[in-house]
């Protein structure tokens, strides 16, 4: 109910572009008949105020679709379409299609939907078909395939609007039993005859598409996509749950034709297009290959392949150093998707947005024409926040499932395919080379309010010990000092003086990272020697490592020492730490062919801790 | 927009726990009902009913079903539907159809 009431208190303030994203981010979530109902009656509201398309759609049906036009038109509006609707009488799309002067070609549409079903349109196929001699069977074929031809031409002559046919459906079971299964004459064939022909229509017609109804139904199961009773009662023949996959279908097609498309795909790398993070597992460790787990993102890479045949754009946006990550792109022997598939890359450690930015200017389209797609929730926050045009797709938790949600994904839907198409990324691929855009940071403050981190330092314990010891093994790139140890050699640091080793554990408002970073300090007279400072990748970035470095020196100054010391070891994987003590106001002292030593001295200076940052300790500081 | 492939339970009725933990059957048919009627959520009352609501009307109320059927993963008979007269109503068939279900 809180999202319906700030969409209501933005309406109320008048800022109508907070209450379309809120609406979206309702429908989103509950894409279902009642918030249906909500979304629509608001964004009805924000019409003239938000830039809309506007289409007119003409129903012609020979069933009860009222239910699900909420839905369409929910699902229009949140993909910037206003919809206007008009719905003709059962059975009367025969005769509006013909008459010149009906309702239909009164309205005006953009786009009609001739929605009819097997049983309307050739009835004794569906309910007499046994009574049949095959001489009948084929007359019946014939005469549903004229009817078609008949009522496209008239409207091709009368509109130029866009028609989409519906193709028949298939009878959950049979007439004749498996006998139907056993020539090429049966029922299934008989109406499968008449689709086939249906096929051909937008061969011979300009702006006649076909959607394949009957496709629709198998792949959502017949038995469970009709309800008899609903039927029986109100002519309603689809159960409640597929409403929405009615409406998602006439999206599929509603959305290129009012020009709603996306040009590119954005996504990310570790854990999207492999399982498993390059830069700590490396290149024998991530999950990507013919087995399962890996067969689930070489699944999402062949439907990014199929994307590709049909002209969209694709792009890399990941965190990561990129000689590990082009490693992978030019040589895992699991990979499909190849550097040249990739009209541009941004593989470095700056905030995803910006890197949406450039890569919009270097393929020359607007960053509302992208699609960004990521495992990392706090990324798609950060890119919604700061670029609310970029479409963004939540994957749902099991990656065996994301190959389907792009296949399903309608602003990928092209209608038309020119040869163009195909080639298009080898242009950009040109381009490339060419344009190296300088990085420039925008502000990030705003995100880390946004994200409400809570940050607990503790002293490794009994329960915490193993994950410790493994986070020193397997972090590599924040990681400054790269010093391995086992749980036994943690352990004993414990126990020996001056030792310190704590934890670090973050939460954000989407969750808990759990154990993410440690600290092990050790104290020597004046001095508290930083031994090792590591963060888990997946909370670089976030200012975490600053709140940290300023809890070991407030806790250091605490036990007296002045000053803080601390060696940057480089190794091929930490990049992303080379920066971090002469970002935090530390002089080096001294450099060797092993790395740079640094200081800072806790008498007259602080390290403080980000104000967005909530940091607690289990220990005094 | 996302797809979303559902395994369908056949027609017993299978209340998601999530809806169970967060709020009582009645504040869940109150929110649809705010939704599918455009009142708040406040003005409506287990006595709400076509004749209370100006736009509980017989499309509405197919709508209704459906959302119903929708959030509760079950199929409502006409038999349940004729006893949907008003919220109160309807919040005992639900009871009925989601007691029966997992006895």
């Amino acid at each position: 109910m809180e999202l319906r009431q700030k969409v209501s208190q933005d309406i109320a303030k008048g800022d109508v572009q907070a209450a379309a994203r809120g609406l979206a981010e309702l429908w989103r979530r509950e894409s279902g008949p009642a918030a249906a109902a909500f979304v629509v009656s608001r964004f009805e509201k924000l019409v003239g105020e938000i830039p809309l398309v506007e289409q007119k759609a003409a129903f012609l049906r020979s069933f009860t679709v009222e239910p699900v036009l909420p839905l369409l038109r929910a699902a229009a509006f949140s993909s910037g379409i206003n919809l206007t609707l008009q719905v003709g009488d059962f059975n009367a799309y025969a005769q509006e299609m013909l008459d010149a002067e009906s309702a239909l070609y009164r309205f005006k549409p953009n786009l009609a939907i001739l929605a009819v079903q097997t049983c309307d349109v050739a009835p004794d196929l569906w309910v007499q078909y046994t009574d049949l001699k095959p001489a009948a069977v084929a007359s019946a074929v014939r005469r549903a395939v004229e009817s078609f031809q008949q009522w496209v031409h008239a409207f091709r002559e009368r509109s130029q609007a866009n028609l989409v046919i519906h193709t028949l459906e298939q009878p959950i079971l049979p007439s004749a039993g498996v006998i139907d299964g056993q020539s090429a004459g049966g029922q299934s064939a008989a109406i499968e005859d008449i689709n086939r022909e249906l096929r051909r229509l937008p061969e011979q017609y300009r702006g006649v598409y076909v959607l394949d109804y009957d496709a629709l139904v198998a792949r959502y199961g017949r038995l469970g996509w009709h309800d008899e009773r609903k039927w029986r009662t109100a002519r309603m023949p689809l159960a409640a749950e597929h409403l929405i996959h009615l409406a998602q279908e006439w999206l599929r097609f509603l959305v290129p034709l009012s020009g709603r498309t996306a040009k590119a795909l954005v996504v990310d790398l570790d854990d999207t297009l492999w399982g498993g993070i390059i830069g700590e597992d490396g290149i024998e460790g991530i999950q990507l290959g013919a087995e399962y787990p890996g067969s689930a993102y070489q699944a999402l890479q062949r439907a990014m392949l199929d994307l590709y045949q049909r002209g969209i754009l694709l792009a890399i946006c990941s965190k990561n150093n990129r000689d590990d990550a082009m490693e992978v792109l030019e040589s895992h022997p699991g990979m499909l998707l190849r550097p040249p598939h990739f009209a541009a890359m941004r593989i470095n450690w700056n905030d995803k947005a910006q890197n949406l930015r450039e890569i919009a200017a270097e393929l020359n389209i607007g960053t509302d024409t992208l699609v960004f797609f990521d495992d990392n929730p706090a990324e798609r926050e950060q890119v919604r926040n700061s670029l609310p045009q970029v479409a963004i797709i939540d994957p749902p938790g099991d990656p065996l499932s994301w190959a389907a949600v792009l296949r399903n994904y309608p602003a990928f839907e092209r209608l038309t395919l020119s040869p163009e198409d195909q080639q298009r990324t080898i242009f950009y691929l040109a381009e490339r080379e060419r344009s190296q855009a300088a990085h420039s940071f925008g502000s990030k403050e705003d995100f880390y309010r946004f994200l409400e981190q809570r940050v607990e330092v503790a002293p490794v314990c009994s329960a915490t010990l193993d994950r410790v010891a493994q986070l020193t093994q397997k972090t590599n790139q924040f990681n400054l000092t790269t010093h391995r140890y086992d749980a036994q050699q943690i352990a004993g640091l414990t126990k020996s003086p001056g030792w310190q080793v704590l934890s670090l554990r973050v939460q954000d408002r989407f969750g808990d990272h759990g154990l993410v970073g440690v600290a092990i300090t050790c104290d020597k007279n004046e001095v508290c020697e930083i031994d090792t400072f590591l963060l888990s990748c997946r909370v670089i970035g976030r200012t975490v490592e600053t709140a940290l470095l300023s809890f070991l020196a407030q806790s250091a100054l605490a036990r007296g020492r002045r000053q803080l010391a601390g060696w940057f070891l480089p190794t091929a994987k930490n990049e992303p730490a080379r920066e971090f003590y002469a970002q935090h106001g530390f002089s080096m002292q001294t450099q060797n062919g092993e790395g740079s030593l640094w200081t800072f001295d806790l008498s007259d200076q602080q390290i403080p801790c980000p104000e967005w940052i909530q940091l607690h300790a289990e220990i005094g500081a | 927009m996302i797809s979303r492939f559902r395994v369908r339970n056949g027609s017993s009725c299978t209340q998601k726990s999530e809806h169970k933990l967060t709020s009582s059957l009645f504040e869940q048919v109150r929110t649809i009902a705010s939704d599918l009627f455009d009142v708040a959520p406040e003005g409506i009352t287990a006595e709400s009913s076509p004749e209370t609501l100006e736009k509980w009307d017989s499309v509405q109320h197919l709508s209704l079903v459906l959302a119903l059927e929708e959030r509760f993963h079950c199929q409502l008979t006409p038999e349940e539907i004729e006893h949907m007269h008003n919220i109160g109503g309807v919040v005992r068939v639900l009871e009925g159809k989601l007691q029966s279900a997992s006895g």
